[in-house]
């Protein structure tokens, strides 16, 4: 009971002295206040424990597993990296292509015919160069084989292969 | 700013090569990606003729409205589209301004200025435009011949400079009414 006494006066103080009991009075109050200390500080991170169980932080362990696995994030289609840069072939001189492939890929392969390192797949134009376009007139075609360009520049790196000979089909075509 | 760096890398490699209209009208779609962009410099028509070609492409309904739009393309009846059998294509073909393709097509009857005209092949079936920037009389002739005269004989159509050709293979008795009808509404 003494322990539990008010001590609002100077005169309690000096009491508690006397008697021998300041100093667990002086050890109560410091628990007292790192107790105190302790609930401040740990109340919030306990609040956002919780926040970031119920999916609305980034987690992936434990209970959260199953908020996270929700079709927005999980299932939801990737973005395809549809973005392409141009490009650009030389055939006049038929040593240098510059290509810029799609976005995640973050590089730009720089491939020189006399420089190709080993490793590098040698580029699409070049190995569907033999391909012939599909037209009627093998004749006519065979007018166009020949045909000759300085350069091309081009968007889209899947399509450039064919540029070539589909404006010989064209040509070819409105020449029937 | 990595795209500005390489939209001016192919700004300067594209000028160095002397290009004026064909640069323009690449770097306008270039960046589009529902469009295959191409540009051809001199490609060779004969021994001793080159012509700088640019190709656009629609990779679906929405983008081709849009360059049908954008070049003033007249739009096919769609039962004429939707009665072509395999392997037939309607081409139509006419002049534009050759800084500005994509402004109305010359009409019949206006001269064809060489030096600020260039010739459009369409393909609707392939949602392709071909623009022709050609700065010669020769290549001006090449391609009359080339596409426009053959697509007058196709249609048995006497028309001039300045007017609009279809071309169309193997045309099925059906789908020539159908191309003759519409042509005749020109």
């Amino acid at each position: 009971m003494e322990s539990n006494r008010q001590i609002t006066s100077e005169e309690d103080v000096r009491k508690l002295i006397h008697s021998g009991q300041w100093s667990q009075h002086r050890k109560r109050v410091v628990r007292r206040v790192v107790a105190a200390g302790v609930a401040v500080v740990a109340l919030p991170l306990a609040t956002i424990g919780l926040l970031r169980q119920d999916g609305l932080g980034a987690s992936s362990s434990g209970p959260m597993v199953a908020s996270v696995e929700t079709p927005m994030s999980v299932h939801a289609p990737q973005e395809q990296p549809q973005q392409v840069e141009p490009a650009v072939k030389n055939r006049a001189h038929n040593t240098t292509v510059i290509a810029k492939n799609a976005e995640p890929r973050q590089e730009t392969a720089v491939l020189d015919s006399e420089t190709q390192p080993a490793s590098a797949q040698p580029p699409q134009e070049f190995a569907m160069a033999s391909e012939q376009p599909q037209v009627e007139r093998p004749d006519i075609l065979a007018e166009f084989q020949e045909t000759e360009y300085s350069m091309i520049v081009w968007n889209d790196y899947s399509e450039a292969d064919t540029i070539v000979d589909r404006l010989n089909h064209f040509l070819i075509k409105k020449g029937v | 700013m990595k795209k500005i760096v390489i939209c001016l890398f192919f700004v300067i490699a594209l000028a160095s090569t002397g290009l004026k209209a064909q640069t323009q009208l690449y770097l306008q779609y270039a960046f589009d990606k529902t469009l295959s962009v191409a540009c051809i410099i001199d490609y060779r028509l004969e021994d001793d003729m080159t012509l700088d070609v640019t190709m656009l492409q629609a990779k679906d309904d929405a983008s081709w409205d849009r360059l049908v739009a954008d070049f003033n393309v007249a739009a096919l009846p769609q039962n004429l589209l939707q009665s072509l059998a395999d392997g037939n294509e309607v081409v139509l073909t006419h002049y534009g301004m050759k800084n500005h393709p994509q402004t109305p097509a010359v009409a019949k009857g206006d001269s064809v200025d060489v030096n600020n005209s260039c010739f459009m092949g369409i393909e609707y079936r392939e949602k392709t435009i071909w623009v022709f920037h050609y700065s010669t009389p020769e290549q001006l002739d090449y391609l009359q011949g080339k596409l426009g005269l053959y697509a007058m004989e196709d249609c048995g159509k006497g028309v001039g400079i300045g007017d609009m050709f279809f071309c169309m293979n193997r045309e099925s008795d059906e789908e020539q009414g159908l191309l003759k009808s519409f042509f005749d509404k020109k």
